[in-house]
């Protein structure tokens, strides 16, 4: 297992290698981050020469994406080249994205993953039932609709909610967008109220469409192994349903369900681009979006490193928990 | 109970359909509705600050509160120090303007005001070489209790005038733009509250220097950081070490926040500041002048406008102020009439243009230049590009002047849209109109590319002069390249260019775009009487005679169909429970913040 993990490790060290030149290459040749200050007028050639030079705009790509290697392995993630943004300091802003992504993508995934392994494994217990015709309809409704039209939906609902409260003579609850400053909150109720007024909407948002795919893997695979040998095996040996479910088929039915959640988990970590659009969320997705638009290569590929970096984990975890889940694979 | 999952699935589908035609078409919530509505409130009277009367501004008195003022604007804060390359952009200013006092300060239609809130008085003194004395009130502090005075403004000149140069030739400062500062050869300090400045030429625009760009940073500070004992002391010429010095914690130390750096010497001064998201002003009670309104404002970054607008309905916002025009953000601020969102657009310093290269073997030729002014529809244009978010917008007849200000002629009225007078006059100068439709001259058909960045309003644009200008026999090609304003358009690298220029409210910086040889005249355009037209525009210290030179340049350059001006690009804003709020072209709508009230 060790060298297994160990492997897995170093082969993904050239493929990141290779991933950040390419990443690197096609956003640099892609624009200049300085084209708008020639808009400016009165702005001449010698000062967007001399602001180029010190932003080292000047030097060819492979030089720069060089220069970037031998300093992220020192452990400089280096600046942000782009017009306006005052050469910040990569890795602060990509680890301040990262937490920001980071509470946003736990709570939807949570929420997302319980539901739908819960709603998977009833739907397949119960096949056919009118409660496995709804959980169906309301999987494909969630697939067919794409994450901005969620994303508008909960906002206009949710105005219209805090409408409601208003009318009551209560306090508007449910936010829109992220907070414009910190606020420390006071007693515990507090924080619950702050909490669940600013994360309810865009969790909602992301844990719809990964319930979706959740609970329709569950179900699928619980339906499988509900079919299979041994559990027929336990069903005939006199063993309760609860016990022939839980003990089981469970435990199996979880596999797929496990190496998906890995998987997306990662996914849903490194661009939720929409969603924190909408609701003006500063995460991973948001740096990803204005690094391209900026033409910022530097800033790019912080956000490359942590997610790749975090794909590669996922995906390692959801090779080694389909190992633990299943004794029948042995990874070598 | 059996039902066919085929069933369900249908109902699923046409309750989710339903659902989604409802959200994401957009909501109708009556009111004025609709695109082409009038703009709720007397928006224009609000431009007009309460402290201003004539030429001069002083913070009026106003209701202190304890309110907590959130506005949205499309990016965030990110330095203190605008006037740094690296640095620069508008949404500081959107905060910097309640933050940095200066000589003079704009209204909300640009008209320049002086600030007796920290300023005696500014004249010309002497002329030839022009001098001009700069009167600070006394009393006038920082908030960390050190006095506002000349040494400031010696450092806003030195760290602007481009002439401090390192080994190899490059200015040291890298600010962000020199205009007017190079030309002030010295700054002298009789006194703490006395400023002169000896230009080596004429400058009208001297009112633009020491403030409206708010770039007077605190001296005191820089010279404690940097190690430096007397700013004073030291020119462009002085030792390099030490004006390094100078200029790596200019450049440097004053960018994101940091209390004990950035003091105010206006009615806020920043508190917090979250990185990519919001700065916090509070109510600057060291400030000589009337005190601010509000107690405290909180200025986020939201770069959707449309989430911009539901958080201002949501109550999570009380203003929306968008650099960045949205027809979708607009119909929604619109329909919100009736919970008491007033909603309001104006033109900005942006303007759309088309530059025509005089080095194209098509438009050297007059004929072919006007023939193709001719076909364009810039009314068209204005109606589907703008129109949706400014009703009232028409197409801009200047490149000098902005409608509504005093000058302003349309030079290019005459040219409609009318692709058979631009048929006759191809014809006239010999093209004959082919099978196909398009002129041809000597066996060559007549076709020209428009160069632009890939943004969808210009290439909507380009879409559009192409079945204009089809019809008079020009074949125009869409010429979408991002990497368009890198470096093709500095070599004169197109046939026709379009792009905006992002014009500041003076007009110094438009010789370089205009002269024989200027450089930004990127196009080799070239006209005698239009360069001695902008010298004496750019030198006459007679406001009028100016004013009367570049209106001339302005004339002769549209009789030499040189530049097309489209529109101008426009900035939305919308509020709800103040009495008072307009966005202000460069300084957004906090401009007058410290005015605001707060009504039921």
């Amino acid at each position: 297992m060790i060298r297994y993990i160990i492997r897995r490790l170093l082969i993904s060290i050239p493929i990141l290698m290779i991933g950040s030149f390419l990443a690197f290459l096609m956003v640099a040749a892609a624009g200049n981050p300085l084209g708008e200050f020639r808009q400016r007028p009165g702005v001449t050639e010698e000062q967007v020469r001399a602001l180029e030079i010190s932003l080292g705009l000047d030097q060819p790509i492979i030089v720069r994406y060089w220069n970037w290697l031998l300093d992220f392995i020192r452990g400089d993630w280096g600046e942000s080249i782009a017009l306006g943004q005052a050469s910040v300091d990569v890795f602060d802003s990509v680890m301040r994205s990262l937490g920001i992504t980071t509470r946003l993508v736990i709570g939807a995934e949570v929420v997302a993953i319980t539901l739908g392994v819960t709603i998977g494994v009833l739907a397949a217990v119960k096949q056919y039932s009118i409660f496995d015709y709804v959980a169906t309809s309301a999987a494909f409704l969630m697939f067919s609709m794409p994450v901005f039209c969620v994303a508008v939906i909960l906002k206009t609902y949710g105005i219209q909610f805090n409408n409601v409260l208003e009318g009551m003579g209560l306090d508007r609850w449910l936010s829109t967008v992220s907070p414009g400053e910190t606020i420390s909150a006071g007693s515990f109720t507090e924080w619950v109220y702050r909490y669940t007024s600013l994360y309810t909407l865009p969790t909602l948002t992301l844990a719809a469409i990964s319930f979706a795919a959740y609970s329709r893997f569950q179900r699928a695979s619980m339906l499988e192994t509900l079919h299979s040998d041994y559990v027929r095996t336990a069903k005939a040996k006199g063993l309760s349903q609860r016990r022939v479910i839980m003990r089981h088929a469970f435990r199996n039915a979880m596999i797929p369900v496990t190496t998906l959640f890995s998987i997306n988990f990662a996914v849903v970590f490194t661009g939720a681009i929409v969603t924190e659009t909408v609701f003006a969320w500063r995460g991973m997705g948001y740096l990803l979006v204005s690094s391209v638009r900026q033409f910022d290569p530097y800033m790019l590929m912080g956000w490359l490193m942590v997610t790749a970096t975090l794909v590669i984990i996922f995906n390692l975890v959801a090779d080694i928990m389909y190992g633990v889940l299943d004794p029948r694979i042995r990874l070598a | 109970m059996s039902i066919k999952k085929s069933t369900l699935s249908a109902v699923a589908a046409v309750v989710g359909t339903s659902l989604v035609l409802s959200a994401c078409g957009g909501t109708d919530n009556g009111g004025n509705g609709g695109g082409a509505t009038e703009p709720n409130g007397d928006v224009a009277a609000m431009a007009v600050s309460k402290g201003q009367s004539g030429d001069e501004y002083t913070s009026p008195e106003v209701e202190q509160s304890t309110e907590t003022i959130t506005v949205s604007t499309d990016n965030p804060f990110t330095a203190y120090n605008n006037s740094a390359a690296d640095a620069n952009n508008s949404y500081n200013s959107f905060a910097l303007t309640m933050v940095l006092s200066g000589a003079y300060k704009l209204d909300g239609n640009d008209k320049v005001l002086l600030n007796k809130d920290v300023m005696e008085s500014v004249e010309i003194t002497g002329e030839d070489p022009q001098v001009v004395t700069w009167k600070i009130k006394p009393g006038v502090t920082w908030s960390d209790g050190e006095a506002w005075d000349c040494d400031d403004f010696h450092l806003t000149w030195l760290s602007q005038t481009g002439k401090a140069k390192d080994e190899k030739g490059g200015d040291i400062f890298t600010a962000a733009g020199t205009t007017g500062y190079e030309i002030i050869e010295k700054v002298e300090c009789p006194s703490p509250t006395e400023v002169v400045t000896t230009f080596s030429e004429n400058y009208p625009d001297y009112k633009s220097l020491f403030g409206v760009s708010l770039d007077v940073l605190p001296a005191h500070v820089l010279e404690k950081g940097a190690g430096v004992e007397d700013i004073t002391k030291l020119t462009p010429t002085s030792d390099l070490a030490e004006l390094k010095k100078v200029a790596e914690f200019w450049k440097t130390k004053w960018n994101g926040f940091d209390a004990a750096l950035m003091p105010s010497s206006a009615q806020y001064k920043i508190t917090a500041f979250e990185q990519n998201n919001s700065v916090t002003l509070e109510r600057n009670e060291s400030f000589i002048g009337n005190k601010g309104g509000p107690a405290k404002i909180v200025l986020r970054g939201i770069s959707d406008q449309v989430a911009q607008a539901q958080a201002l309905e949501n109550g999570e916002v009380m203003v929306n102020s968008m650099a960045q025009p949205d027809a979708n953000a607009a119909e929604r601020l619109r329909n919100l009439s009736a919970q008491g969102v007033i909603f309001g657009a104006s033109n900005g310093l942006s303007f759309e243009h088309l530059d025509l290269n005089f080095k194209n073997k098509w438009l050297k030729d007059a004929a072919v230049r006007k023939a193709f002014m001719q076909c364009v529809n810039r009314d068209e244009l204005t109606e589907k590009l703008i129109r949706p978010v400014l009703e009232d917008a028409k197409p801009l007849g200047s490149l000098v002047f902005f409608q509504g200000e005093e000058g302003y002629v349309d030079n290019y009225a005459a040219y409609t849209g009318d692709a058979n007078a631009a048929k006759a006059t191809l014809e006239g100068a010999g093209f004959t109109i082919g099978s196909d439709g398009i002129a041809a001259k000597g066996g060559e058909k007549l076709s020209l590319k428009i160069a632009h960045t890939d943004i969808p309003r210009r290439k909507q644009t380009v879409e559009l002069i192409q079945s204009h200008c089809k019809p008079a026999g020009i074949d125009v090609v869409d010429d979408t390249d991002p990497n368009f304003l890198d470096t093709r358009v500095s070599q004169g690298d197109y046939d026709i260019a379009l792009f905006a220029w992002s014009a500041a409210p003076f007009k110094s910086g438009q010789k370089s775009i205009y002269s024989t040889g200027g450089g930004q005249n990127w196009s080799a355009y070239t006209n005698k009487e239009v360069d001695a037209a902008f010298i004496d525009a750019s030198t006459n210290l007679d406001e009028a005679a100016s004013r009367d030179a570049y209106a001339k340049a302005d004339k002769l350059m549209a009789e030499d169909n040189y530049s097309l001006p489209l529109y101008q690009l426009p900035r939305m804003f919308a509020f709800k429970g103040l009495d008072k709020v307009y966005f202000q072209s460069y300084y957004g709508t906090l401009w007058n913040a410290n005015e605001w009230v707060k009504v039921s």
